[in-house]
C-alpha cells in the first residue's frame, strides 16, 4: 500500500498548503525525482462502466511490484494511478500528466480505444506500453514499437475455439454465427471463415446486429430454423449475455453455444445456472489455470484482496511482471533496452509457456476454452466453468497488417 | 471598461506564462485550447443566450476535418489549421441556421441532435474519422506556412508557445466581435428578441453568423487539440464533451469573454486534481459545481467583481470616516 499513499498524500499537502498552485504539485514533485526510481503507471478506469476492471488492474499491478520486493536493479519502483475514465480523451490527458510525474512504464488501457490513443503517445515520447483488449490493432495495423499487447490475438481465440468443437463433435458442421456489427466483431467472423474452411464447416448463416442491441429474438428464431449444429456468438459483453438468455427461452435442444470472445468468467453468475450449463466460452485468463506461476499469483492476489483474481487483475499483474522480468534480463531499467529484450522473448507467463513476437509485439500465449459446469456437480460457489482445452496458435503472418512496427 | 479589459489581458498573458511551469506542457497545451472553445462557445451562450449543446461536433469537425490533413498530407501547419475552422464554421452555418428559428428547450434539443447526428457520422466513417478507435497518425508539421523556416513542433514548449499565440489571436479576434455592431445586436436580440427585430435587425441571421465565428474558432482548437496527443479520439465529438464546454462557460461566468477562460481552467484542473484522490472523485467534483451555481450565479468571474465592490465600498467607508 506504499507508493499511491505516498503521491496521494503529497497531492493532498501540495492542494492544502498551496491553494490552486497545489493543483499542479504532482508537476513539480515528478520533476524532482530523477531515474533512480523506476516509476510505474497504471491509467485505468475509475469510474464508469469498467470502473471495477479498472480497481482489479490496479490491484493486479500493485502485486506484480510488491512481489518483485517494490525494487528493481537496487531501484525502488513507485506505482501512479491515473482515472482514463474509459474515455481515450481522459486517457491520454491523464497518461501525459503520469509521464510528467516519471512514468516509463504503463498499464491498464481496459478498452482498446483508450490504448489504442495512448499508443500514440507511447511512441512520439518513448516510454513502454503494455496494453490489453479486443482489438487486433495494436498489433496489426497500427502496431508501434512501444506497445506491446497482453490479450490473445482474435485469431488465437477463434482458433482454440474451433479446434476445441471439431475434436470434440467432428460432426458439427452446421454453424450458425451472430455478430456484433462493429471492427471487433467483424475481425472474428473473418477469423471464423478462415479457419472454417480449413476444417470443412458450412456457415449456414450469419446476423449482424448492432452494438447494444435489446431484442435478439429476430435472430435466434433464423438460427434455429436453419438446423445448425453449432450457434456461435461472435459479440461480446451484455451483448452476449441478453443472447444467451434470450436465447434459452427457446428452450432448443441439440444446439451447441459457443463464443470464443463473449463472456468474462466473472460475468458468468448474470446468466442462470441452467443457461450456463454446457455453454463453450473462451477466455483470457481464468484463476484455475494450472501453472506454478498462475499459483503463487492466485494464492496472493486471494490473501491480499479476498477474492479470486480475474482477467483484469491477471492483466494488471501479468503485463508488470513481463516487463519487470526484462528489465532484469537486460540488466537495466531503460526503455529501449527493456524493448530489445522483450522482443523475442521467450518465458513462463501465469499463463503458460508464451514468447512475444518480435515483428508485431503480440503476446503469443495460451488462450483457454472453458465449458459450464453442470450445476448439480459445481463444487464451490464460483465453479462456474472448467478449463477443458487450451490452444495458443499464432495467428498467420499473412493476415496480420503491422507492415512496420517502426525504430526506438 | 477598458481598464478592467486591459487587466483581464495581463492576467490571461501572466497565465499562459506560468501554465507551462506548473502543469505537464501537454496538459497546459490542452488547457489554452479548451479556453479558446469555452470563449467562442460564450459568443452563443453570453451574448445571444443560446444554449448551444453542440460545441463539440464544431470543435470535433474542425479537429478531424484538419486533422486529416495533418495525417495524409504535408502541407504546412496553418494551411490545415484555417481549413479546419472554415469546415466548422460551414457546419455552424447550417446547423446555426437551422437551430436559431427554435428557442429554448427546443433550440437546446435541436442543438443536441446535430451533436450526436456528427458523432455518428464520425463513429462509422472509418475510413476518414477511425471510428471508434480515432483518427491517428496526426503530425505536427514543422513549416508554418511554405516558405517559412521550420520549427521543431515536437519539442512540447515550441508547440505550447504556437498553441499560445494562436489562441491568443483568436481570442482577440473574439474580443473584436464581440465589440462590434454584431455583438451589440446579439446582446439586444438575447434581452428582447421581438424589439431588436422591430428595429429592423435580422436576428436570425446575427445569430446565424455568431454560429458561424464560433465554429470558425471552435474548429481552429479542434485542429489544435488533435496535435496535442497526435490523435483526435471519437469522445471529444460526442455530446459530453459539449456539456462540460457549457459548464467551464457557466462555471466561470458568461458576462465577460475572460469568464470562459477562468471557467475552462477550472473545470479541468480541478477534474484532474479531484481524480487523483478517490476513486469516487465525480461527487466531489459535483459539489463544487452546485456549489458555484447555489452562490456564483454569474460564475466565477462572478467572485472578482464582489471583491472589488467590497474594496470600493471600504475605501468608500473610509473616505467618509476621514471627512467626518
Amino acid at each position: 500500500m506504499t507508493s499511491p499513499l505516498v503521491s496521494r498524500r503529497r497531492v493532498l499537502q501540495g492542494g492544502a498548503s498551496l491553494g490552486l498552485a497545489g493543483l499542479a504539485a504532482p508537476a513539480i514533485v515528478g520533476r524532482a525525482s530523477a531515474a533512480d526510481e523506476l516509476v510505474m503507471g497504471t491509467i485505468t478506469p475509475h469510474t464508469g462502466t469498467y470502473g471495477y476492471a479498472g480497481k482489479q488492474v490496479i490491484e493486479g499491478a500493485k502485486l506484480a511490484i510488491d512481489m518483485h520486493g517494490g525494487e528493481i536493479l537496487g531501484k525502488p519502483i513507485r506505482h501512479v494511478t491515473r482515472d482514463s475514465e474509459g474515455k481515450p480523451a481522459v486517457g491520454v490527458r491523464r497518461l501525459s500528466e503520469a509521464l510528467s510525474e516519471g512514468v516509463t512504464v504503463f498499464n491498464g488501457n481496459y478498452s482498446s480505444a483508450v490504448g489504442l490513443a495512448q499508443s500514440e503517445i507511447a511512441a512520439k515520447r518513448k516510454v513502454l506500453q503494455y496494453s490489453a483488449g479486443g482489438s487486433e490493432d495494436f498489433t496489426g495495423s497500427r502496431c508501434s514499437r512501444y506497445t506491446f499487447h497482453w490479450s490473445a490475438n482474435t485469431y488465437t481465440a477463434v482458433k482454440a475455439m474451433m479446434d476445441y468443437v471439431q475434436k470434440q463433435m467432428p460432426n458439427a458442421k452446421r454453424w450458425y454465427t451472430i455478430t456484433a456489427d462493429y471492427v471487433f466483431g467483424q475481425g472474428l467472423l473473418k477469423y471464423a471463415e478462415v479457419i472454417g474452411k480449413e476444417m470443412g464447416i458450412e456457415f449456414v448463416g450469419n446476423d449482424f446486429h448492432p452494438l447494444g442491441e435489446r431484442q435478439y429474438t429476430q435472430y435466434i428464431t433464423k438460427a434455429i430454423a436453419s438446423e445448425p449444429d453449432v450457434l456461435c456468438l461472435l459479440n461480446g459483453g451484455s451483448d452476449a449475455v441478453t443472447t444467451l438468455r434470450q436465447f434459452h427461452n427457446y428452450g432448443a435442444e441439440g444446439i451447441q453455444i459457443v463464443t470464443p470472445w463473449g463472456l468474462e468468467a466473472d460475468q458468468m453468475p448474470e446468466l442462470a445456472p441452467e443457461m450456463r450449463e454446457g455453454i463453450i466460452i473462451g477466455q483470457n485468463y481464468y484463476y484455475d489455470i494450472d501453472t506454478p506461476a498462475n499459483r503463487k499469483f492466485v494464492e496472493a492476489y486471494r490473501e491480499a484482496y479476498g477474492a479470486p483474481p480475474a482477467y483484469a487483475g491477471a492483466y494488471g499483474y501479468d503485463s508488470f511482471r513481463t516487463v519487470l522480468m526484462a528489465m532484469e534480463r537486460a540488466g537495466t531499467t531503460d526503455v529501449a533496452e527493456a524493448i530489445r529484450t522483450l522482443e523475442g522473448m521467450e518465458y513462463d507467463s501465469i499463463l503458460g509457456p508464451t514468447t512475444i513476437d518480435t515483428a508485431t509485439h503480440q503476446t503469443v500465449r495460451p488462450y483457454f476454452i472453458l465449458e459450464g459446469v453442470d450445476p448439480a456437480k459445481m463444487e464451490h460457489d464460483s465453479d462456474f466453468a472448467r478449463v477443458v482445452y487450451t490452444g495458443s496458435d499464432k495467428q498467420p503472418a499473412e493476415l496480420n497488417e503491422c507492415e512496420d512496427i517502426g525504430s526506438l | 471598461m477598458l481598464d478592467n479589459r486591459l487587466i483581464g489581458l495581463v492576467l490571461a498573458l501572466a497565465g499562459v506564462i506560468v501554465a507551462p511551469l506548473l502543469l505537464p506542457v501537454a496538459n497546459a497545451t490542452e488547457l489554452l485550447i479548451f479556453a479558446l472553445v469555452a470563449a467562442s462557445a460564450n459568443l452563443l451562450i453570453g451574448w445571444s443566450g443560446l444554449y448551444s449543446f453542440g460545441q463539440a461536433a464544431l470543435f470535433g469537425i474542425g479537429g478531424y476535418a484538419g486533422g486529416y490533413l495533418l495525417a495524409n498530407t504535408d502541407l504546412a501547419l496553418l494551411l490545415p489549421v484555417v481549413f479546419g475552422g472554415l469546415v466548422a464554421a460551414v457546419f455552424a452555418v447550417a446547423m446555426g441556421a437551422m437551430c436559431v428559428r427554435r428557442v429554448g428547450i427546443y433550440f437546446i434539443m435541436l442543438t443536441f441532435a446535430f451533436n450526436q447526428l456528427v458523432y455518428y457520422i464520425a463513429y462509422s466513417w472509418r475510413d476518414v474519422t477511425g471510428g471508434e478507435d480515432g483518427l491517428f497518425g496526426i503530425e505536427r508539421p514543422g513549416a508554418l506556412l511554405p516558405g517559412l523556416p521550420e520549427i521543431d513542433l515536437n519539442v512540447p514548449i515550441n508547440f505550447y508557445i504556437l498553441v499560445a499565440v494562436i489562441v491568443g489571436l483568436c481570442f482577440l479576434a473574439l474580443l473584436r466581435v464581440v465589440d462590434s455592431p454584431l455583438g451589440q445586436i446579439l446582446l439586444a436580440a438575447k434581452d428582447n428578441p421581438r424589439r431588436a427585430g422591430s428595429v429592423g435587425y435580422d436576428i436570425h441571421a446575427a445569430q446565424t453568423l455568431a454560429f458561424a465565428i464560433s465554429g470558425f474558432f471552435s474548429g481552429i482548437a479542434g485542429v489544435l487539440y488533435g496535435m496535442v496527443y497526435w490523435i483526435m479520439p471519437i469522445d471529444a465529438v460526442h455530446w459530453l464533451t459539449s456539456g462540460y464546454i457549457v459548464f467551464m462557460v457557466l462555471v466561470g461566468g458568461t458576462s465577460s469573454m475572460f469568464g470562459p477562460l477562468i471557467g475552462a481552467t477550472i473545470f479541468i484542473l480541478l477534474q484532474d486534481f479531484f481524480s487523483t484522490l478517490w476513486a469516487r472523485w465525480p461527487l466531489l467534483f459535483g459539489a463544487v459545481i452546485i456549489a458555484v451555481v447555489m452562490f456564483l450565479r454569474g460564475g466565477v468571474i462572478e467572485l472578482v467583481s464582489h471583491v472589488r465592490g467590497f474594496a470600493a465600498r471600504r475605501r468608500a467607508m473610509r473616505g467618509e470616516a476621514g471627512n467626518a
